[in-house]
């Protein structure tokens, strides 16, 4: 498109044609003067030089001639320099009319000429590009109406009714309408109808048509983003604001309104962010000013601020500056916070924590008081619980022994079974004092090698009763972690009941060894006595349950359930696995550390 | 006080509180053919009074050993270890603790108090006929008083 400079200077070319070069009338007015003043004086020149009358004639006859050849040049000369001007101003008019049609041609608007009747009397080639239809689709506005998006109807009426009206040399109507394109898309145009004052006052109406969906569509992206931006900003749990460079809050959201207490118009303009600081952290906050300047940002600031009704809440600060050519700071973004309820719950947590130690060391206590009730209970019936059953078992003996005479072999059968009961009450409470000697006993962590400690006892049985025939097979390298003493006490359990419950096979076997299952090293006893059933399992380790009869093998119920204490005091598990008749195998596992 | 007659002329104090318990101890001796004397103390007190003597008296022989009941009413029989081991006439008195706690730290105080031997009743009678016929053998025949 030619700027209007250029255009303008075109104007004025045309002028000068117009008014200071050769045209008709100048040309017949220098005709004219260049007539009178030689009719003028030529005659007046040819009396003075010549007094005969007869050659005068001759003359004015020769004179006559010459003038008619000399204008008769003078009209050559200006018309040919007329026709000259002329030629050259007409091929300067086309050139401008070819540009201008190119222009028009190839533009990115489509113009109709709107003639008289309101038909279009010219329309350019744009309209194949700009609305994908053929220019003969369209031969008055009304063509218009099918393809326009009828939310758009209302915009192109208005177009519609200036068009139709005979009023002419009327302002430029321009509307923004969507219209279907040829492919079936809707798209954004602006519709523009224009009456042009022309050259001699012709006056002739224009339609135009431009394509504006893309800068309308981004528009339209940019005032969505606009929205949901503006939408973040006010409706974020976070308070979000700038500060411009003497740190006066110059926008502010809703949530750091809420957060102040305070409105819009209180904050906007006339409250600085040091005017919300509490006082005691002001020093902090002119420290993290230097900070900002010299760095750009501040991150993870903690300030206490004053809300307007006077209560204070705990906020965390980030900022970011921005300066301009000469780093002076223009404003600043921030966000802000509220950490109150958090800091709360964490002064709560170190309260909850304190209070639990107390709690703790309450327990502890009570704990403690505990044991040591469990521990004289304990003393005492080491001591008193005995003594009685000396006295039961010890004069039933006397009885059996001096008066043996006075009694029935049925007395004597009582005073017997007399006696065994007390001898199994003292074992049951040498056991119970033992399985509490257990819980109460404190624990050092050694090196034991079970295996060793697994010889030693089935030596000592194999000793007490050498008739037995029981064959041993103890794995080298049994090493386990945990208190030497009860560790000895579990495989004294363990083994006793080996010994005991393979008493009537002929050839009975003990096995000590390591099977390794689910990851862990487990540590077994194997033996190929009489088993138990295994529905029976969860009573083996429960104290005072057994599975057998006293008088098949007698027993006080506790060896096992000392055992599973044992190695729950050092963190470890056992269990046992056993089929009647075919032995059982106790497994159990100590852990490498305390847990 | 019940008084048996021996003729080595050693006799045994025995510090005890319960009655059943002084007579199945005599009857274990008596089993174990020891005919040596054998005093009673029925509590702590007494048992001092009877080794230490009372203000102004002269002081009682010693016997052999003593047996101590640890539990015992008014003077316990740690109590009544310390002040033997305190006082400069008994304090090499050989001290045998006869009681029927095996208390762990019953057995160590027992020893650190120095006692000279802890020994645990047994329940069955015939266990404790057995340990007494070992006791009195050791104290009153092998054992050199350092009085």
């Amino acid at each position: 498109m030619e700027t209007p400079d250029q255009c303008i200077s075109f104007m004025w070319e045309l002028n000068k044609y117009r008014l200071t070069q050769l045209n008709p009338w100048n040309i017949v007015l220098i005709y004219l003067v260049l007539g009178f003043l030689w009719i003028l004086f030529s005659d007046r020149l040819l009396e003075q030089l010549i007094d005969n009358s007869a050659t005068l004639t001759q003359f004015q006859t020769y004179k006559g001639w010459f003038y008619v050849l000399v204008t008769g040049l003078l009209l050559l000369l200006l018309l040919l320099r007329y026709s000259a001007r002329i030629t050259r101003m007409r091929g300067d008019f086309v050139d401008r009319f070819e540009l201008y049609r190119s222009l028009l041609e190839q533009g990115n608007q489509v113009v109709f000429q709107v003639d008289d009747n309101q038909h279009f009397s010219y329309t350019n080639a744009a309209v194949k590009d700009i609305l994908g239809y053929d220019e003969k689709e369209f031969r008055t506005l009304h063509d218009f109406e099918a393809i326009i998006h009828q939310n758009d109807l209302e915009n192109f009426h208005a177009i519609r009714k200036v068009c139709d009206s005979d009023i002419r040399d009327h302002e430029s109507v321009r509307h923004q309408v969507r219209m279907r394109h040829d492919d079936g898309d809707w798209r954004w145009y602006r519709m523009i109808l224009t009456d042009k004052r022309g050259f001699e006052h012709i006056q002739s109406r224009l339609l135009l048509i431009r394509d504006i969906h893309e800068e309308t569509t981004l528009y339209e992206r940019l005032r969505e983003s606009k929205i949901r931006f503006e939408h973040l900003f006010q409706e974020a749990p976070v308070g979000y604001h700038s500060l411009d460079g003497d740190f006066t809050i110059i926008d502010i959201n809703k949530s750091e309104l809420n957060l102040l207490g305070y409105s819009r118009q209180e904050v906007i303009g006339k409250k600085t962010w040091a005017d919300l600081i509490a006082p005691e952290d002001l020093p902090t906050f002119e420290q993290h000013k230097k900070d900002l300047l010299e760095k750009g940002y501040v991150e993870n600031l903690q300030y206490s601020i004053v809300r307007k009704d006077g209560t204070r809440r705990s906020v965390i600060l980030n900022g970011r500056a921005f300066f301009d050519e000469q780093d002076r700071l223009l404003y600043t973004l921030g966000n802000v916070v509220d950490m109150t309820d958090q800091v709360r719950a964490e002064e709560e947590i170190r309260r909850l924590n304190v209070s639990l130690e107390e709690k703790v060391k309450e327990r502890t206590r009570e704990l403690e008081m505990a044991n040591r009730e469990l521990e004289s209970f304990a003393y005492s019936v080491s001591h008193d619980l005995r003594a009685p059953l000396r006295g039961i078992d010890g004069f039933s003996r006397v009885l059996v022994e001096q008066y043996a005479d006075k009694l029935h072999q049925q007395g004597l059968d009582y005073l017997d079974r007399i006696r065994k009961a007390s001898q199994r009450m003292g074992m049951l409470i040498d056991d119970l004092l033992m399985l509490s000697r257990i819980t109460r006993q404190d624990l050092n962590r050694e090196q034991v090698d079970l295996g060793i400690i697994s010889t030693e006892i089935l030596e000592a049985h194999q000793e007490k009763e050498p008739k037995r025939n029981v064959g041993f097979d103890i794995a080298g390298e049994l090493t386990a972690t945990g208190d030497p003493s009860l560790l000895r006490i579990l495989m004294q359990n363990l083994l006793d009941n080996a010994w005991k419950y393979s008493s009537n096979r002929a050839q009975a076997y003990i096995e000590v060894g390591r099977a390794d299952m689910d990851g862990r090293r487990y540590v077994f006893v194997r033996d190929n006595g009489v088993g138990f059933n295994m529905k029976y399992h969860d009573k083996l380790f429960v104290p005072f349950q057994r599975l057998h009869t006293q008088d098949d093998f007698p027993g006080t119920g506790i060896g096992l359930a000392t055992v599973q204490r044992i190695i729950s005091r050092h963190g470890g598990s056992i269990h046992a696995e056993s089929k009647e008749n075919e032995g059982s195998v106790f497994y159990f596992f100590l852990p490498d550390k305390s847990v | 006080m019940s008084i048996k007659t021996d003729i080595t002329d050693r006799h045994i104090l025995l510090v005890e509180d319960n009655p059943d318990d002084v007579d199945l101890t005599i009857m274990a001796l008596e089993k174990s053919s020891i005919m040596n004397e054998v005093k009673i103390a029925r509590d702590g007190e007494a048992a001092l009074r009877v080794l230490l003597g009372s203000e102004g008296e002269e002081p009682p022989k010693l016997p052999a050993v003593v047996l101590l009941d640890l539990n015992m009413p008014k003077i316990s029989g740690m109590e009544v270890l310390k002040e033997i081991r305190r006082n400069e006439r008994t304090r090499r008195l050989p001290v045998v603790i006869l009681t029927s706690s095996g208390e762990e730290r019953d057995i160590m105080q027992g020893y650190d108090l120095g006692a000279n031997s802890y020994i645990r009743k047994p329940v069955d009678f015939d266990n404790f006929v057995h340990a007494m016929k070992q006791l009195g053998l050791y104290w009153l025949t092998l054992n050199e008083l350092g009085v």
